[in-house]
Order: structure tokens, then sequence, then C-alpha cells
């Protein structure tokens, strides 16, 4: 009997925490919904990679000749007022509409993780001063401060870009530290303080992974804003240089014409409104994913 | 004898999941009569609380419940939510575990007691107000609460202990005629504790109700009940009179479960402890459901679930058992002798802790305090104690919640600090950790260990078994080599299989997830491990293993344990020193076998008095000090 007192079960027999894991653990197959926005998503990223070769024309070819031409034929979508290919602008657009809000979200996740998880693990003084660095880039009109800056130094889309990432790591940093903050002071942190595991080890590989699924979605998330947020500016003068085939430059340049083309402005439109939702709801989708990677009981 | 007030017929609960359904009870028949208080027993995951909701209609949505549940002569499981209203607080009363939770935070308790009370007076008016009111009152000192400012007091404001009266109180307001208490004292003090179910007990022969009593410890089922029902995996396995069943269990589960509680009164060789843990019903369906933990399984038990039958009117009765002894074992028979036999040799002492203390103490700590500041309010938790705990011993130290004695491991850990005071650990000045040497700090690590309370949250629920143990590992030893053979060592020293490595801790139970953090701290191979109430999560068969583990690894490491708990039994078994902390003192110290044979202080004798007795006086005793304490 000696033998059983310290053995534990075998390991054939599934532990009662296995078999009562709530029903949201369970592995879920996506909905149909979520299996749309990953085709459009896709569709995107097709047309980021291989927008040149499978462009049918030359998306600045002009053709003054040719100039609002309505959907059909060799335009499938149309001309624009240079007589200019839309289908294939819409393609050639996808890269900065697509590029730009990643290397944004990319960017702050980075940044706004690691000052989250610093602010939210050490707490005191650190805490203090990145929050209120924080508070003070909320109260600032993000818009505004990128209308200001670029119209002073010129413009361009990759001011805006660099701009956009500073105003959004505050978003990053908020919503990490929140989450680290609730991390803190579970057992398995203070565990591996005893152990002796180095802090920015305990921040990066303990707490990290436990806030990642907020951290993702907030990526996500602040991906569908910049990519509004970029198309704006291009719509508005702000970004893309002028000629460049961007969905937002799209928009302000079919204006005019909006009623002889249409397809030349609802197209961008709808591309920006899609890509945006889909983004959203795959990040909405992963969170929940992520979560029940690790749900304790 | 009259009639049964309560009469359930082979209840079953089942959960609607994708695979069918899973069984969470199979089978439970039970029978109360008015004036008698019966226990259902149970670890957790037997089906207890689902018995107890199935009982008052408060499944949750996606459970179902089958079979009979008659009550005044109607079949409860048949009843709309209508007429559920009519039973639930009238008929059948309800106490939950958790005082904290229980009562709606937002309302001051006179009127959580008012709003159950049967409507009387003429309601909206000033007398009926007043009426109302005075009867809220007359209902808090029915639970001993004589101060009537009580009724204008919010949930949050009273103690853990209070609240419970307050429920206790709300759920008797229209006088039902069954009352079931669902661990109504597990979430409080011992003490606390005593005074809670002493005075249920009054209140149920004052008002001869029926009492069902749901509780996974077996003293405080002797202590409360006249017949206890043991439920395991969802099927009873036994049912008998307290008395009979303490005297005799006759039942290999029963019997596992008695001698997996450490007793009070004496210091054993070894706790018996039953393997594995509680499995799901549907696991062991067809089968005796305890056959696979089971030291007497034989291939009888293997067909077909035996059926619980009555001892004294069975085919072959057995002999000096008298009717009313149910049993589901089929070996009963052949392994009664051996069941006698091994309580027998469990209940011998075991040989006394030497007396001294060994010569050099490893840590010591001199009139330490700590002071916690919130806002502008201080709290000591640690008002000037003194302890030490030298090389290699095992060291007890005993209090209630509040006591201060987790904020003392915790500044022994390093994660608080001292406010003031002397803590040396290994001849280094640590009081506070952030100002010492990184080489000092090193070597503090790894001489002083810590394992938390909740096995739940203290690992990493990201990260696999391998991972965490493999961290701690490199901490030890940044070159370390065949790391994954380390683990299984590891693994192997706290009795898991080396498989475990791949998985992540939410497969596990949480008596295999105690085992790991205990692995994870021995890593870094410590010279004193610091167990913060290590078992009190876990269930008593496993509590009795992973006690029998720390003692194991004493005996091979040589490791000394400072051994944190409120439980007066636990303490016995593990420790040679004690400390007894209250308010952040140390109100009494010395050997453990001493101080519990003839404790001195004042404070002391209360908690000793506080463990769960059988006897008639133990609820008695309590009575008479809880009217004092309620009165003050």
């Amino acid at each position: 009997m000696t033998d059983t007192v310290v053995a534990a079960p075998p390991p054939a027999a599934p532990s009662p925490a296995a078999r009562a894991r709530p029903v949201t653990a369970r592995r879920r197959r996506p909905s149909w919904v979520i299996v749309v926005c990953f085709v459009i998503v896709a569709v995107v990223v097709v047309m980021v990679v291989f927008g040149s070769v499978i462009a049918p024309q030359n998306p600045n070819a002009q053709n003054p000749l040719n100039a609002l031409a309505k959907p059909g034929g060799a335009h499938w979508l149309g001309t624009d007022s240079l007589g200019r290919d839309v289908f294939s602008r819409l393609i050639a657009g996808a890269r900065t509409a697509f590029i730009g809000p990643l290397v944004i979200a990319g960017a702050s996740m980075l940044v706004g993780n690691l000052l989250g998880l610093w602010a939210g693990y050490r707490g005191g003084r650190v805490d203090t001063v990145i929050m209120r660095w924080v508070d003070l880039m909320w109260s600032v009109p993000g818009l505004l401060v990128i209308i200001v800056v670029s119209g002073t130094l010129g413009g361009g889309y990759w001011l805006a870009v660099g701009l956009l990432v500073i105003l959004t790591i505050p978003f990053d940093t908020r919503v990490v530290r929140a989450a680290a903050l609730e991390q803190a002071p579970r057992p398995y942190v203070e565990a591996a303080r005893t152990l002796g595991v180095p802090g920015w080890r305990i921040m990066v590989w303990h707490i990290w992974p436990n806030v990642s699924p907020v951290a993702v979605a907030n990526a996500f998330l602040n991906f569908a804003g910049s990519l509004t947020a970029l198309a704006g500016l291009s719509f508005l003068g702000l970004g893309v240089a002028p000629g460049t085939p961007d969905w937002g430059l799209m928009l302000s340049e079919g204006l005019q014409d909006l009623f002889v083309n249409p397809v030349a402005v609802l197209a961008p439109g709808a591309l920006i409104v899609l890509t945006a939702t889909s983004m959203n709801l795959i990040g909405d989708w992963l969170q929940e994913r992520l979560s029940s990677r690790g749900a304790t009981r | 004898m009259n009639d049964p007030l309560l009469d359930v017929r082979d209840l079953r609960v089942s959960r609607r999941s994708p695979s069918g359904a899973d069984t969470l009870v199979s089978s439970v028949s039970l029978t109360l009569r008015a004036g008698e208080t019966i226990g259902i027993v149970g670890e957790s995951g037997s089906g207890k609380s689902m018995t107890a909701k199935a009982i008052t209609g408060l499944l949750p949505p996606g459970i179902t419940a089958s079979g009979e549940v008659r009550y005044g002569g109607r079949n409860l499981l048949t009843l709309r939510e209508r007429e559920w209203r009519g039973i639930r607080g009238r008929e059948i009363g309800l106490i939950l575990q958790d005082p904290f939770t229980m009562l709606n935070p937002v309302l001051r308790c006179g009127t959580i007691i008012s709003e159950s009370l049967p409507r009387a007076g003429a309601p909206g008016t000033a007398a009926g107000r007043a009426q109302r009111r005075a009867e809220a009152v007359r209902r808090l000192a029915e639970v001993g609460i004589a101060d009537p400012a009580v009724a204008d007091r919010y949930p949050f404001q009273l103690s853990g202990g209070m609240r419970q009266r307050v429920a206790i109180a709300a759920a008797l307001a229209r006088d039902p005629r069954v009352l079931i208490a669902d661990e109504p004292s597990t979430a409080l003090d011992a003490s606390t504790q005593q005074d809670i179910l002493a005075l249920i007990k009054r209140v149920q022969q004052a008002r001869g109700m029926g009492l069902v009593l749901i509780t996974h410890d077996l003293r405080v089922a002797f202590a409360m009940c006249d017949r206890i029902y043991v439920l395991y995996a969802g099927s009873l396995l036994e049912t008998a009179p307290a008395g009979e069943l303490e005297a005799e269990p006759l039942h290999p589960y029963s019997h596992g479960l008695l001698l997996s509680e450490p007793p009070a009164d004496h210091r054993v060789r070894d706790l018996v402890s039953i393997p594995g843990s509680v499995p799901a019903p549907d696991l062991v369906a067809g089968s005796c459901p305890f056959a696979p933990r089971c030291r007497w399984a034989a291939a009888a038990c293997e067909q077909g679930a035996p059926p619980l039958i009555d001892l004294a009117l069975a085919e072959v009765p057995l002999p000096g058992v008298a009717p009313g002894r149910l049993s589901a074992c089929l070996r009963l028979p052949d392994i009664r002798d051996d069941m006698v036999a091994l309580r027998e040799q469990a209940g011998q002492d075991a040989v006394a802790a030497p007396p001294g203390r060994s010569a050099a103490p490893l840590i010591q700590v001199s009139d330490l305090r700590k002071v916690f500041r919130q806002g502008s309010r201080t709290v000591t938790a640690l008002d000037g104690v003194s302890v030490e705990v030298g090389e290699g011993e095992s060291v007890g130290l005993v209090g209630e919640s509040g006591s201060g004695k987790t904020t003392l491991a915790r500044v022994l850990a390093g994660l608080e600090s001292a406010s003031s005071g002397q803590v040396t650990i290994d001849g280094v000045p640590a009081a506070d950790w952030g100002k010492l040497a990184g080489k000092d700090r090193r070597r503090l690590r790894g001489t002083i260990q810590i394992v938390f309370q909740d096995p739940y949250s203290s690992l990493n629920p990201m990260h696999t078994i391998g991972a965490a143990l493999g961290e701690a590992i490199a901490i030890r030893d940044p070159a370390a080599k065949n790391v994954s053979g380390q683990v299984a060592e590891l693994l192997q020293s706290v009795g898991l299989p080396a498989g475990y490595a791949r998985r992540r801790p939410a497969t596990l139970s949480g008596g295999e997830r105690q085992r790991v953090a205990i692995a994870r701290a021995l890593a870094v191979r410590p010279r004193v491990l610091i167990c913060d109430e290590p078992v009190s999560a876990l269930d008593v068969s496993v509590q009795a293993q992973i006690l029998n583990l720390l003692a194991a690894i004493r005996a091979d490491r040589g490791i000394g344990y400072l051994f944190i708990t409120h439980d007066l039994s636990i303490v016995r078994q593990i420790s040679d020193y004690l400390y007894v902390m209250h308010h952040g003192r140390v109100v009494e110290s010395g050997p453990t076998d001493r101080v519990l044979a003839s404790p001195a202080d004042p404070y002391t004798i209360k908690l000793l008095d506080s463990v769960p007795r059988p006897e008639a006086d133990w609820l008695a005793g309590s009575e008479a000090l809880s009217q004092g304490r309620a009165a003050s």
C-alpha cells in the first residue's frame, strides 16, 4: 500500500478538470460570418502581394478619349475622369490601404504592449509617468494634430503613418496595462518572482500570453481604425501623393463624377468598409479563441 | 415513525452536451423526516450540490432532473416555475456556501429579511413598515444578532459569520419546514463555523424542521447529522446513522474518506490516502464507481453497478449490523476484517517528534511589523512577530483569516517588505528584498520557496507543465543540460507521469496542479519551503495525498517547512514546532504536541475547541460563547 500513497492517478484516467471544462472553452468552428471575413481579407492580401501581376491594365495609364466610361467591356468597373481603369486602380490601391494600417497596428502594438506591461507590472512611479503621458495623448484631438503637422510638413503617406503610430500607442498601452494589472497579483506571477525570474521575462513570457487575447483584438481594432483614418487623410489630400492609386484618393477623385460613373466611388468605398469590418470581426473572434486556450477551470 | 417530509426516489441529474448527455447524479434516494438532520457527504464532483439544486428546483439551464422528489404529496420535479414560488422559501429554505455573494449588496440587511417575510400589516403604510422592521429585528435576534442596528447595515459592512447569520435569517423568514444547507460553514473560520453550525442546529431543533446538510467534511457531518448519505461520482455508496458510520464504515470509499481525514487528537505515522480523484459518473457507469480507486477491487466489481442494499436484510445478512445500514459494496463480507485491521493500524500513534529544536536557525524573524496603508486607513497585519525556523525543521503556523500568517509568508518570500523589525534568512538580512544585492537575492531565492493555496491560479495557464518546470531548472542552473530529463525526474518525484510535461494546467485536477507547484518550488532545490494553506483548496482524499507527499519529500531531501494553515489537525500531522497567530501577534508557541495537548493561551484553547467533534457538547459549547459575542 505504501507505493500508492504518494503516487498520483494513472495518466489514462482523464482528470475531472479536463472533463468539466466550460462550454466556451470547447473549440468551436468559426461561423460563416468569420469565414466570409477571412475570404475578404485574403482577397485584399492577394491584391497587395500580386497587385501588379493580376491587374488587367496599367492602373496609371491615362486615356482621355475613354474617360468616364461605363462599366463593361475592357473596363469592368469603367474608367475615371482621366480614363484610368477603375478595377486596376482598386487592385493597386490595396497596397496603401493595407500596408499602412499593418505598420500602424504592428508598431503601436509592439511599443504599446511593452509600455502597458511595464506600467501594469511595475506600478508606482513608472505607472504614473506612463499613464499621465497616455492621458495627455488622449486629450489631444488626433485628426487635428495630423492635419496641422502634415499641413506644415507638406503631407505624405509615411508621415501620416508615423503620426498615426504615435497617436495609436496610447490605446494599446491603456488596454494592456489594465489587463496586466489584473494578472500581476496572481499567484503564478508571484511564484515566478519567488523563483527569481527576471522582471522583463515575467512581463513578456508570463504575463503577455495571458493578456494577448485583448492585445491582439486591440491590434485588429487599430488596424481597422487606421485603415479608415488613412483613407480619410488621402481623401482630404493629406495622405498619398496625387495620382497614386489609393482607395481614399479614389473616393475624392470620383466624387465630382458621382452620377456619371458611380461605381468609381462606390467600389473603393465598399472595399474600405468591408476590409475594416472584416478585420474587426476577425479580431473579436481571435480574442475569444485565444482566451479559451488558457481557460484555467 | 412519522411520515417522511421529503422523499427523494431515484433522482437523476444530467447535462445536455454535444455528445448526448453527461450524467451528474446517477441515482440518489433519500428520506427526511421532521426534526431530522441528514447529511450528504461527498468530494467535489460527487454531485452533492446538484442534488440540492434539483430538490429546490434551481438547476441551471441545460441541466435536467428525472426521478421523484416527493414533498407534501407532490412530485416537485414536475412543478412549473410559478408553482415553485409557493414552495421555495415557504416550504423549503436554502442556505448557500458563500455568504459574500449570497446577499444582495445594495440592500440593507433588514430589507433582505423583511422582503422574504410573509406579507403582514398594511403594505405601504408607516404602521406596516414599522411592523415589518420590528419583525426583521426579531428574526435577527433569533439568529444571534442582538444589535438592531445591523438591520440598517449593508452586507459588506458585516463579517463573514454575521453575513451567514443574516442569510440564515432570510432563509427562515417564511418558516420553511425543510432547510437545505449547502456547505454553510465552509467559507468561514473554524470558530465561526462552530457558531454557525450550532445556530443552525438550535433553530432546527426549536422549530422541528427537517435539515439537509451538504458538506465535504465528515467531521462536520458527524457532529450535526442523524443520518449520513455518502455520495461519490453521482451515486450513493453508503447510508447509515452517523454514529454507526463513524464507528465502522461499511464501504471502502467511506472507509478511505475517514482515514484520509487527519485525526484531530493524535499524530499518525502515515495518512492513508485514496489514490486518484473523483471520476465523472459516465466514466464509471456500468461498474462500481469506486472500483478504479479501490484497493479491494475485484473482477466482480466491474460487472454492473452494485445496488445499494440494506445489510441486515440482505440474503446473507452481515453479522452485528442493525437494519438501516445500506452499502453498495459487493465484497463486504470478504473485506470487512481487512477494513477493520487497516483502521486499527492507521490509528496507531506515530513516534513523537523530537522535543528539542535543531541548533541552527535558518530563518530568524524578530519583532517584525507590517503595516498596510490604504488611503488614510492603516491596517497592522503583523504586530511584532518573532519566529524561527531551523534547518530541516517543520514549523507550523496556525491562525484564522486576518491573523497575518499569509503576510508573514509573503515577507519571508520577498513578496512584501517589512515595515520594521529584523528578518534574517541564512545569515542574510532580508527585511526588504529590494535593498539586497543581486548575489544575495539569488542566494535567498535558492534557499526559500513558496507553495500557494490556490492550485488553479499558481500555474501560468498559458504554459505547459514542462515549460514551467524547465524555466525553474534554468534559473537554478542556466547551463543545465537535458532539461527534459530533469523535468521528468521532478514530475516523478511528486508522483506524476513524465508525459504530463506536455500538458497545460487546465487539463489537470487540483491535486495534480498542486503537485506541479511543489515540483516547481523544488526545482531550485530550496532548503526551506513555505506552504501557504497548500491543501485547503483540495478534497479530503487528495489532501491526504499531498500531505503524504510533503512528508516524503522532507524525509527524502531534509528540507524544512513553514507550514501555514487554519487546520489544527493538519498541523499536528506535519509540524514539529508550532506558532499560533492571532491579530498579527504570536500568542503561543512551542513543540506541536505540547501546545496541542496543553494549550496555555485562551485563543489556542478556543481554536482547539472549534475542531468539529461528534460529541453533543461540541455544538452546545459554542452556544454560550456565541450568545455572549453577539450581544457585545
